[in-house]
């Protein structure tokens, strides 16, 4: 896949993120669709384009964010390497790999982007981010997660074999 | 070079990349440290806000369809329960402007013997339209269509006629960051209306305020307006913030603490004004 092409996937993602996502918030917690986008593509691709991507989709929601810069791209550079170590197994072909990679990710992405704050000086009020925010957004990630990997799949099988290249 | 073919001349193995990139971001990390990252933020905000703009108006079109659809039940009782307030509030406001007329010739009397008149702010208000949010749910931010080349500057306040928004946390140059007074960030000095007790309300994670550091000698009651109080020079003086909904007081605690139902509904704001002509410290 191109890189410009993948750029510019990435940005619309972003700016879905910004404007839609927040539309669809439960319970407090709205949708993070960078990341499932970004774990999708490690699931159906492999661990370095899916770092790519979890790299320049990062640097573009800290762009857009108002927490410091690298609160969202450190989270999603290391959600993706994990779920790219699942990149033999079998289970891929199933449904309950992306749902298990989905809400796993969620959590941790959650938890790390929260950490990345915390070290950076933020006051964090682990507990109430626990239940109030992380656990939804876990919740409502997973629920997202096969929709968005279904379309990535399409998207995948259309460029199969096309790696990303510079 | 070609770092991602397998036939390539060179082949960066997954840990080596990861290792790569996490350097690359503490890299910009310190560089947004040190401020030199602020003007590519602001570029890239200022050619993604024209984007940015059209997919808000999209999405916002498409959620309020949904929203009305599903509010279509209980719009017929709000009605009335609105038509009721919206009579109240027409008394309140013929009495308030008496009031203010009353204000307004006492405040010329008092600059008349006064040799040197308290100067005032005059709010010259930049509108701006609200078109994207923070992409993480811990954080409440508000991106608006307006800037520095708008006359915006980092701190200005923001509000809407329902009252205080939050504050310009980042000006680009024609598009902002907003702070909004829910995020967990966020603190505004605040007094009862009623009481005049002050405190500091806060933001709380995933939305709500609450009034903290409220003497406890004071009586606090539910439905009690919060104003801004003016300290700290931060926000003007008797913007509206929100009403008590509940009120936390033990003897043993030093403070007593309130939850504040905020005035403005922060899930569906579309224009914002930003206060220029307040001085920002």
């Amino acid at each position: 896949m191109s890189p410009y092409l993948a750029s510019l996937l990435l940005i619309l993602i972003a700016l879905v993120q910004t404007t839609l996502s927040p539309h669809l918030a439960i319970l407090g917690a709205y949708p993070n669709l960078m990341l499932l986008v970004v774990l999708s593509w490690t699931l159906l691709r492999t661990g370095r384009e899916g770092m790519l991507w979890a790299f320049g989709g990062g640097v573009l929601l800290d762009m857009l964010s108002g927490a410091p810069f690298g609160a969202s791209t450190l989270p999603l550079l290391l959600v993706s390497f994990l779920s790219s170590l699942g990149e033999e197994t079998l289970f891929r072909t199933t449904l309950s790999l992306p749902l298990a990679v989905g809400f796993a990710g969620s959590l941790l992405y959650d938890s790390v982007f929260l950490a990345t704050l915390q070290l950076m000086g933020w006051q964090v009020d682990w507990p109430t981010s626990l239940w109030r925010l992380i656990l939804p957004a876990a919740g409502l990630n997973t629920l997202l997660m096969p929709l968005v990997y279904a379309l990535l799949r399409q998207l995948h099988q259309h460029i199969k074999g096309v790696e990303l290249s510079w | 070079m070609n770092l991602w073919r397998d036939q390539g001349d060179v082949r960066v193995a997954p840990v080596e990349l990861l290792v790569l990139l996490i350097l690359l971001t503490f890299a910009g990390m310190a560089l947004n440290e040190l401020g030199y990252l602020e003007p590519i933020q602001r570029w890239i905000l200022r050619l993604l806000a024209p984007p940015q703009r059209t997919l808000a108006s999209i999405t916002g079109g498409v959620s309020e369809f949904f929203t009305t659809l599903r509010e279509l039940g209980t719009l017929r009782r709000e009605n009335e329960v609105l038509r009721e307030l919206a009579d109240k509030l027409m008394i309140e406001n013929v009495r308030l402007k008496e009031a203010e007329a009353e204000n307004e010739e006492l405040r010329r009397l008092l600059k008349f013997t006064r040799a040197n008149p308290r100067q005032e702010y005059r709010a010259a208000e930049v509108i701006g339209r609200v078109i994207g949010r923070d992409p993480s749910s811990f954080l409440s931010y508000l991106t608006i269509d307006v800037g520095e080349e708008e006359g915006i500057e980092t701190g200005m306040p923001v509000v809407t006629d329902r009252g205080l928004v939050g504050r310009v946390a980042e000006a680009g140059l024609s598009s902002s960051k907003v702070l909004l007074i829910i995020d967990a960030r966020s603190s505004v000095n605040a007094l009862f209306q009623s009481t005049r007790a002050s405190g500091m309300v806060e933001g709380v994670l995933g939305g709500g305020l609450v009034m903290k550091y409220v003497s406890q000698d004071q009586p606090v009651s539910v439905g009690d307006v919060v104003l801004t109080s003016g300290l700290g020079g931060n926000f003007p003086k008797g913007l509206v913030i929100g009403q008590v909904l509940a009120v936390h007081q033990r003897d043993v605690e030093m403070f007593q603490q309130a939850q504040v139902q905020p005035t403005v509904d922060f899930s569906c704001l579309e224009r914002v004004l930003v206060i220029t002509g307040f001085p920002v410290r």
